[in-house]
This record gives structure tokens, C-alpha cells and sequence, in this order.
């Protein structure tokens, strides 16, 4: 039975998820040298297979629509081109008549940079009024599909262009309006971009711990690491392959 | 010239079960490059390829173990050359997940892998 089990053999499910990788590789643990190489291969392993699930978690909880499609790069990449948007829209507002653009060139640089982050495929109809020295612009989508089509929650796009429907922006209320949308838009996208940066970090930490284990394990086998480029890699792959097919790994 | 990954997007699958190390290893890494190239034709779920990514590396990683464990019949050359590719490997994954970067030369070296060992086992039958 499983209640008469003493305590102390009753597996903890915690006492794993609480274990860093890295601390099983200590140069100074009464280890042999196998039971210490298992020990790295097996730390850089986890490192691995703990990468996975950890991003996606990280992601997870940063889509909006909880798919988890989302990417710390793909993140970073829509949230930049959400603040170039933003940033186009505000350029628009404050340099329309003024030397170096015309209303045209400036309605196509937002209209590109707006076709960057959604998609574009499920427009329904772009209608644009301009009024004064503000440019009304309506999107409609297709039944069912929001504006959103980038993984970054925060920027909160649909609600911002939606806030410029139906301005009149001849009026310095209007006009005051779609400048704070292009304002939120901006720091919106600013802090997504700081958060994904964040998670990018933690990635690139991993990495570098990642590596330094790998260093450590070829070190202690007297082995050495070349590097390898993109150029050579398959090179080395190809030796590898050979040598895999003489020796049967 | 590197192998151009669609002539061998199929293997994995074609593949037949069998037992031995080398054949085992090809076909895992073969199923690894068509994992990352498929997910890498799936714009809208960009997941799909960091997920792959992040499996080719953890593949790699058991590779590296197994061929410098005790008993392994790898020379310290290939040895050292697979910890140097497993690094390459690490590196380049970042740069795919947080740069941006092509999988692709992750693509070139399970394929150049896979079809050395094929090329050598076949040249020893």
C-alpha cells in the first residue's frame, strides 16, 4: 500500500523543478569522472528539453489569444513594426503639408507599415477621409477576424486604429484624438518590445550557460572545440556522418 | 554546394525501422530537418519553428552524449567534432529563436550528416 510507505520514500514532484540544471555540474563534487561527464551531458540536456516549454510558457502568456503561436522573435519583430506604425501615424499628423512629403507618400508609408502587422488578406474594406491636416482612417475587416494579427498583447492594436474611426480631425478635438492614439500606440509597443527583449535575454543567458557546460565537458575529456561557421558546418557534418557509418555510433 | 534540403524532406518517413545506431541516428536527424523545414513554411505560426529548432538542439545534445560516453567507438577527432557542431548548434538556435536567423544551416548539417552515413554504409556493404 501506498500509505504505508515511510515518508522519505514518497517522491516529491518539486524536488526536481527546483533543481537547476547547472547545479548538478560542480567540478568539485566527490564524482568520478564518467558519473561526472553524465552529469554535464545530462545537465546540457535539460537545458534542451527545458527550453521548450519554457519559451512557450513564456509566450503563452504573452499572446492574446492564448494559442501560444506566439515568439519572443516574432513578438519583437511585429512590436517593432507596431511602433513604426504608431511613429508613422504621429510623422503623419505632425509633418502632413510640410516640406519633405506630400499627404500621398506619407498615406502610403502608414498604409505599408499598417499591412506589415495585420492581415491583410482578411480586410474587408479601407475607407480614408481627410480633414483638414488629419487623415480618418476606417478598417473594416472581414466578419469575424480582428485587426490583430501579430503576437503581441499589449499593443492592444485593434482598439488603437479603431479609435480613429470616424474622427472628424478638422476640429482640434479630433485632431488632439489621433494624436494621443498614435502617442498610446507607441509607448503600447514600447513596452512590448521591452518585455520581449526580456525573454529574449533569458534566452540568450541559457545559451551562454549552455555553452560554458559544453566547454567544461570537452575540457575534462581533453577534447577541444573548433569553431564552426556556417560555411564549415557541414564540413563537419559530413566527417561526423562518415565516421557515424564506419562505426555504427 | 550544400545539399539542397528538398531533395530529402521525404526521407525521414521513406526511411525503414531498423535497429542499428547509425541508421537510428540518420533517420532522427533526417526527421529533424523536415520538421524545422516545414514548420519554417508556416508564417503564421512562427511557434512551430522554434519548436523545432529547440528539438534539433536537445537531438544533438543526446547525439553528443552517446558519442563521447565511455565504450563509444568514435576517434577523439569526430568526437571533438561533434561537440564543436553541437556548439555551432546552440549558438545558431539563439540567433534563429531571438535574431531572426535561417534555420537553414541547421537544415545542411543533419542533412550532410545523414547522407554521409548513408554514403559510408553503403560503401562498406
Amino acid at each position: 500500500m501506498i500509505s504505508s510507505l515511510p515518508p522519505m520514500m514518497s517522491p516529491s514532484p518539486l524536488s526536481h523543478a527546483h533543481q537547476s540544471p547547472l547545479s548538478k555540474v560542480d567540478p568539485t563534487a566527490p564524482l568520478n569522472p564518467k558519473d561526472r561527464l553524465d552529469s554535464a551531458m545530462r545537465a546540457l540536456e535539460l537545458l534542451s528539453e527545458s527550453r521548450n516549454p519554457r519559451v512557450s510558457n513564456a509566450m503563452n502568456a504573452l499572446s492574446t489569444n492564448g494559442t501560444g503561436r506566439a515568439t519572443a522573435a516574432a513578438g519583437l519583430d511585429a512590436a517593432n513594426r507596431m511602433h513604426d506604425l504608431f511613429s508613422g501615424l504621429n510623422g503623419a499628423m505632425l509633418t502632413q503639408g510640410q516640406p519633405g512629403g506630400s499627404s500621398n507618400e506619407l498615406l502610403e508609408q502608414f498604409f505599408e507599415m499598417l499591412t506589415s502587422v495585420i492581415d491583410v488578406s482578411k480586410i474587408e474594406d479601407i475607407s480614408m477621409v481627410q480633414k483638414g491636416n488629419v487623415l480618418v482612417v476606417v478598417i473594416t475587416m472581414q466578419e469575424g477576424h480582428k485587426l490583430d494579427n501579430n503576437p503581441v498583447p499589449s499593443t492592444g492594436l485593434d482598439e488603437h486604429v479603431s479609435n480613429l474611426k470616424g474622427l472628424d480631425a478638422s476640429t482640434q478635438e479630433g485632431f488632439d484624438k489621433v494624436l494621443d492614439v498614435a502617442k498610446n500606440g507607441m509607448e503600447a509597443s514600447l513596452e512590448a518590445i521591452k518585455t520581449l527583449q526580456k525573454v529574449l535575454e533569458m534566452l540568450r543567458e541559457e545559451d551562454r550557460k549552455a555553452r560554458e557546460i559544453l566547454e567544461n565537458v570537452a575540457k575534462e575529456q581533453g577534447l577541444g572545440i573548433s569553431a564552426v561557421t556556417q560555411d564549415t558546418a557541414s564540413q563537419f557534418a559530413s566527417a561526423v556522418g562518415s565516421e557515424l557509418g564506419k562505426t555504427n555510433g | 554546394m550544400y545539399a539542397t534540403p528538398d531533395h530529402f524532406s521525404g526521407y525521414a518517413k521513406a526511411l525503414p525501422i531498423v535497429t542499428t545506431n547509425q541508421d537510428r541516428w540518420k533517420r532522427e536527424f533526417l526527421a529533424a530537418a523536415s520538421k524545422i523545414e516545414a514548420a519554417r513554411g508556416k508564417s503564421g505560426n512562427p511557434g512551430a519553428l522554434y519548436r523545432a529548432v529547440a528539438d534539433n538542439q536537445s537531438l544533438w545534445t543526446r547525439f553528443a552524449n552517446q558519442a563521447i560516453a565511455p565504450g563509444s567507438k568514435m576517434d577523439r577527432t569526430t568526437k571533438s567534432q561533434i561537440l564543436s557542431l553541437l556548439s555551432f548548434v546552440i549558438s545558431h538556435s539563439s540567433k534563429v529563436m531571438a535574431d531572426g536567423a535561417t534555420p537553414q544551416p541547421l537544415v545542411n548539417i543533419a542533412v550532410s550528416l545523414a547522407r554521409a552515413t548513408q554514403v559510408q554504409k553503403d560503401l562498406a556493404a
